[in-house]
């Protein structure tokens, strides 16, 4: 029961508004008044396109944080926020909710997928599994106010990869990676960069 | 050594264009005297040659190609080839030059080193445009029998034990009219009886066009994915449609592959299907022939960078020694290394075990896990080959250092290996039964490369040919755990299909420097035990279920 509530249905509408919204870009064809507008997009950038998947994903990562885990859980102790949320009753927590979201648009055919990654992952799949993720990480962790954007070969096919700093905006983000015995950094302070969250779009189909 | 270079580029181009214009196959490769594999295609006589009458691929189902099966027709000890074709396709595949219609072959393996043709004496030609081929004996009267995967109607060869099969297609109701692209044999109840899971694509149609790019054919997710088809075997020759009662009727995905084993040890057949751009599917056995999918939750759906692109090909192997079954998932897109864990989850270790950097500029298609050189742990093969041009890819062996940490050793592997090649199917066979095993590796557009295992024979091996009495006489779904110099290997009798192709069903073990293994314990299917002790190295064991 619990399962079918947290998809996170926010994040899923808005990338497939978001790509539909490209797609029609992409094929639209100018008639009447908009024929005289040379100025309209033809197509969305790569660019474009995940740094705004990007303001989804931050915008319901935030969301939950701050008003589920931190208010339920930390301030008014309602119901606990755990990785065994299945086995406890009660919340995932936030890096489990967006991993939960991935899967869920993979599911429906997206075809962009998005992770997070650290150099102190709690869960060891979670630390970089490619070249670039590597390369990724280390440039958000010098440069964390902007994105920074790549390409990449995997398996043959080509990606473009974006990157953008995961900080810890919440107390309970600090609290839970600075207690959990599992996790290899625990001098973790508000504000401070914790990983990456990194955004791909495949470039053959 | 700039002239060699020169060479071979010009040699790499000139084959580029040969294949772009479906023309001359690939002329045979000249091996090295320390490469570890040869190509003896041309004097084994297997002059099959896949029929690809375009001078691009042109729409998502010609970048398939189609693949074949190892299997021991006619009892005799040795591994026989039968390798499938194209016929022309409505809207798919035009009519090609008479001199192009070859449909599937079968080679008898004379035992010399030379395959003979024997199709027509056995009628196994076939019809329709074929995917795959699976073998094993469904009626249990001791001959293997082959079921052709078609895009199209399915065809069901029972092996009379003459050497000649009849098509008993609609008497056993297996002609499932999908878009057919593997199949497997399994006995999903352990009842004693093989059951067949067939794998389907999708719905193809000829005028969807591309969204993104206009010039390029549509992705897998422009088309419906079809349903797979479970089929019991009623034990009288007819088998029924169990794909709902199992609860493995799931629409909307795109298979490319699928392969049986028992991901958890616990006596039934699982099953992990390979998807196009949709999730993997493992669907779990509860002991009774009813599955759920657990993919997900196992972490086996998604490889490591959370997406799900093309996935057409597992390897079940035990490539991190722990004794449990790991999956080498190839893909168009990143690869997976899935490793079980004790726990009964998988990590994928694509990265960490090497194989995400040696795989980077490979689209792999096939890909097996096979110990190469017998010193206890599988190495891999994979074919590769792009989806979109034939311009030739380098197939891979790599090489296991222990534990599941791979480095590419295409310069132990030999010429093959720096030869461009549009791969497709990939197997691993021990066709001259000389403890080695060598590879069988079909292509797009291109004659099939049948490579002899030349690898310094420093170690010792054993193989074993189950039978089973009781249970299904090939024995699929027992588990072998053999104990030998300080180690204990595990292996599993499984039908080992893999993209396109099937390999031995024999079940092999590299014994490094052990002469002989000190226990070995079987455990068949339906859970009767058979214990072997101080079995000598270097031979093939025939062992027969006790009744």
């Amino acid at each position: 029961m619990q399962t079918r509530r947290f998809p996170n249905a926010h994040t899923i509408a808005a990338a497939a508004l978001l790509l539909a919204a490209g797609a029609v870009l992409t094929n639209w064809k100018p008639v009447s008044r908009a024929a005289e507008k040379k100025h309209l997009a033809q197509s969305v950038s790569l660019r474009k396109m995940a740094d705004s998947l990007h303001a989804v994903i931050a915008a319901d990562r935030e969301i939950y944080a701050k008003e589920i885990v931190e208010r339920l859980a930390r301030r008014e102790g309602v119901l606990a926020a755990d990785a065994a949320w299945r086995e406890k009753h009660c919340l995932p927590v936030p890096a489990q909710m967006l991993r939960m979201a991935n899967i869920h648009i993979q599911r429906r055919g997206g075809e962009f997928s998005y992770v997070l990654r650290s150099p102190w992952p709690i869960n060891p799949a979670q630390s970089p599994q490619t070249e670039t993720e590597e390369q990724a990480l280390k440039a958000v962790l010098a440069d964390p106010d902007k994105p920074h954007y790549f390409e990449e070969e995997l398996g043959g096919r080509s990606y473009f990869l974006a990157a953008y700093a995961d900080r810890a905006t919440q107390p309970s983000c600090v609290e839970c990676h600075n207690r959990r015995s599992r996790s290899p950094r625990r001098d973790f302070k508000l504000g401070d960069v914790m990983g990456a969250v990194i955004v791909r779009i495949p470039l053959e189909f | 050594m700039l002239a060699l270079a020169a060479a071979f580029w010009i040699g790499a181009s000139a084959r580029a264009a040969v294949v772009a214009g479906a023309g001359a196959p690939l002329p045979p490769i000249q091996p090295g005297p320390k490469d570890g594999f040869a190509d003896v295609t041309a004097r084994c006589g297997v002059d099959f040659v896949h029929r690809f009458c375009h001078r691009r691929i042109a729409n998502i189902l010609l970048s398939n190609g189609s693949g074949g099966a190892a299997l021991d027709f006619d009892n005799d000890g040795l591994l026989d080839l039968y390798l499938v074709n194209w016929e022309p396709l409505k809207g798919v595949a035009p009519k090609c030059p008479a001199r192009a219609a070859r449909g599937n072959r079968l080679y008898r393996n004379r035992g010399d080193g030379t395959f003979e043709d024997v199709t027509a004496r056995a009628g196994v030609a076939g019809a329709g445009y074929a995917s795959a081929a699976a073998a094993a004996d469904f009626d249990n009267d001791g001959f293997t029998d082959i079921y052709v995967v078609n895009i199209g109607p399915n065809i069901l060869y029972r092996n009379r034990g003459d050497g000649t099969f009849e098509d008993v297609t609609a008497k056993a109701g297996v002609g499932d009219r999908g878009s057919g692209i593997g199949a497997t044999w399994l006995d999903i109840d352990n009842d004693g009886l093989l059951d067949l899971y067939v794998a389907n694509y999708l719905t193809f149609d000829p005028s969807t066009v591309s969204e993104e790019n206009p010039g390029a054919y549509p992705g897998p997710l422009a088309y419906p994915g079809e349903a797979d088809v479970l089929y019991r075997n009623c034990g009288n020759g007819k088998f029924e449609d169990a794909t709902r009662r199992a609860g493995v009727y799931a629409p909307g995905q795109r298979a490319m592959g699928v392969v049986a084993f028992d991901c958890d040890r616990d006596g039934d057949a699982d099953i992990y299907v390979c998807n196009d751009d949709t999730p993997n599917i493992l669907w779990l056995n509860d002991g009774t022939g009813h599955f759920q999918n657990v993919a997900a939750e196992q972490g086996v759906a998604f490889n490591s960078i959370g997406e799900a692109p093309g996935s057409m090909n597992a390897a079940v192997g035990d490539a991190d020694g722990n004794g449990l079954p790991d999956l080498y998932v190839t893909r168009l897109g990143y690869g997976s290394l899935y490793l079980r864990m004790p726990e009964g989850h998988y990590l994928d270790a694509m990265w960490k075990s090497g194989l995400g950097r040696i795989t980077r500029k490979s689209t792999a298609w096939g890909g097996v896990l096979f110990d190469a050189d017998n010193d206890g742990d599988p190495d891999a093969f994979t074919a590769n080959g792009s989806a979109f041009y034939l311009d030739g890819s380098l197939s891979l062996f790599l090489e296991n250092l222990g534990k599941a940490r791979f480095v590419n050793a295409a310069d132990k592997g030999g010429a093959f290996f720096r030869t461009p090649v549009n791969g497709r199917g990939a197997a691993a066979w021990d066709f001259n039964n000389d403890g080695r095993m060598d590879l069988l590796g079909t292509l797009l557009a291109d004659r099939p490369v049948i490579l002899e295992n030349r690898l310094p024979a420093v170690n010792h091996w054993l193989k074993l040919k189950l039978i089973g009495t009781r249970a299904n006489r090939n024995g699929y779904g027992a588990l072998i755990a053999l104990r030998a110099g300080g180690r204990v290997l595990v292996g599993q009798a499984h039908c080992p299909v893999g993209f396109l192709t099937q390999g031995d069903d024999r079940i092999h073990f590299g014994l490094g420097k052990a002469s002989k293994a000190d226990e070995i314990q079987i455990r068949w299917p339906g859970g009767q035990r058979q214990v072997l002790r101080n079995v000598p190295a270097d031979q093939i064991l025939t062992i027969h279920e006790p009744r």
